[in-house]
């Protein structure tokens, strides 16, 4: 709870009120449920709606974050769920839903897709308890498009935080405890790319890092790679 | 838009046509043309622009098996190839006679 005294001491009265409600109500319908850390499954709503605290997200952002799983993973009634909280917070959360089981990003609203990336940031920075073929089918879908997506949207902080949790997802060798220089130097100087296909170039040369036999190998493809780069780049940037 | 041939990109097209239907990753055309990887992944992005190359990520079942990062695989598409034979043969018009006389030298 005191996580979500932290929240609710972000916002006017009132709103605090209705946070705390939220979480009340999250973690009776959540009761008894796991997450696959072994942690209270309401942790995880806690930490979406903190993210989107910390965005400066309002209330209702912040109640739906707490609520996102009660109609999927719980026996929770919409209606029930509508008569606590109304129209919009329902809204956002029956939008996140839809999402899920396959909706268009192209139809839904900011609101909604703000939703998904911060429930996104948290499964993907707890995704070492899932199997490691998940955790890479979701570290690419989040890099190829949800990454793009948050840029889209202009949410800075939750695009770097998306992107580098899938990157040391995909390559813990390379990126979480001492990344070697080349790669780390490949992914500076991509800022030179057009952001929507920095990752894949990245990608595809740790591909190649990877297979490459030696230090010295991995040193002078680097090296010709941060040569080539600024080409690259005029040649990505040309319009056709 | 026809790129342009350089001696580099021709090289690079000579090593796609040699089997116009198989995949090549970057690091095998940068091995098979003898080119620095920094003038490979400009040629190839610039192919690709143009519609002379698809290119594809390997797919999971052959990386993860083998427990290494996944591939970009890239391959010629039928126009591609045609548009790069052709444009081949014209570079080579000019001087034919030396440059297959060259080329018979050195293959």
């Amino acid at each position: 709870m005191s996580a979500v005294t932290e929240i609710a001491g972000r916002y006017p009265a009132g709103d605090a009120e209705l946070i705390e409600r939220a979480y009340v109500f999250a973690a009776y319908w959540h009761r008894g449920q796991l997450r696959r850390s072994g942690d209270p499954y309401v942790s995880h709503p806690v930490a979406v709606a903190a993210s989107l605290a910390r965005l400066g997200l309002d209330a209702p952002m912040v109640c739906a974050g707490l609520l996102h799983d009660v109609l999927d993973d719980t026996t929770c009634p919409v209606d029930h769920l509508r008569a606590e909280f109304g129209e919009e917070i329902t809204a956002l959360v029956q939008g996140l839903l839809a999402l899920d089981r396959g909706g268009s990003l192209e139809t839904a609203s900011r609101r909604v897709l703000i939703l998904k990336l911060a429930d996104r940031l948290h499964n993907m920075r707890t995704i070492r308890f899932v199997a490691r073929p998940r955790q890479e089918l979701k570290s690419r879908q989040t890099l190829e498009v949800l990454v793009p997506l948050a840029g889209r949207l202009g949410l800075g902080t939750l695009k770097t935080q998306l992107e580098a949790v899938s990157l040391a997802t995909l390559y813990p060798e390379r990126f979480a405890s001492a990344p070697p220089r080349g790669s780390r130097m490949l992914a500076v100087s991509t800022v030179l790319l057009p952001a929507a296909v920095r990752a894949r170039w990245l990608e595809e040369w740790s591909g190649e890092l990877h297979a490459l036999p030696d230090r010295r190998a991995r040193t002078r493809f680097t090296l010709q790679i941060l040569g080539g780069m600024v080409r690259l780049a005029i040649v990505l940037r040309r319009r056709l | 838009m026809t790129p342009r041939m350089t001696l580099q990109t021709q090289l690079v097209l000579r090593a796609l046509l040699q089997e116009p239907a198989k995949e090549q990753y970057g690091l095998e055309l940068c091995a098979e043309t003898g080119l620095p990887s920094g003038t490979v992944y400009p040629i190839v992005a610039r192919l690709e622009q143009a519609g002379w190359l698809a290119s594809r990520w390997e797919d999971p079942n052959e990386h993860i098996t083998e427990g290494r990062p996944r591939r970009r695989y890239y391959r010629l598409t039928d126009d591609g190839a045609e548009q790069a034979r052709t444009a081949l043969a014209r570079v080579h018009r000019p001087s034919r006679m030396l440059g297959l006389g060259l080329i018979g030298e050195l293959t």
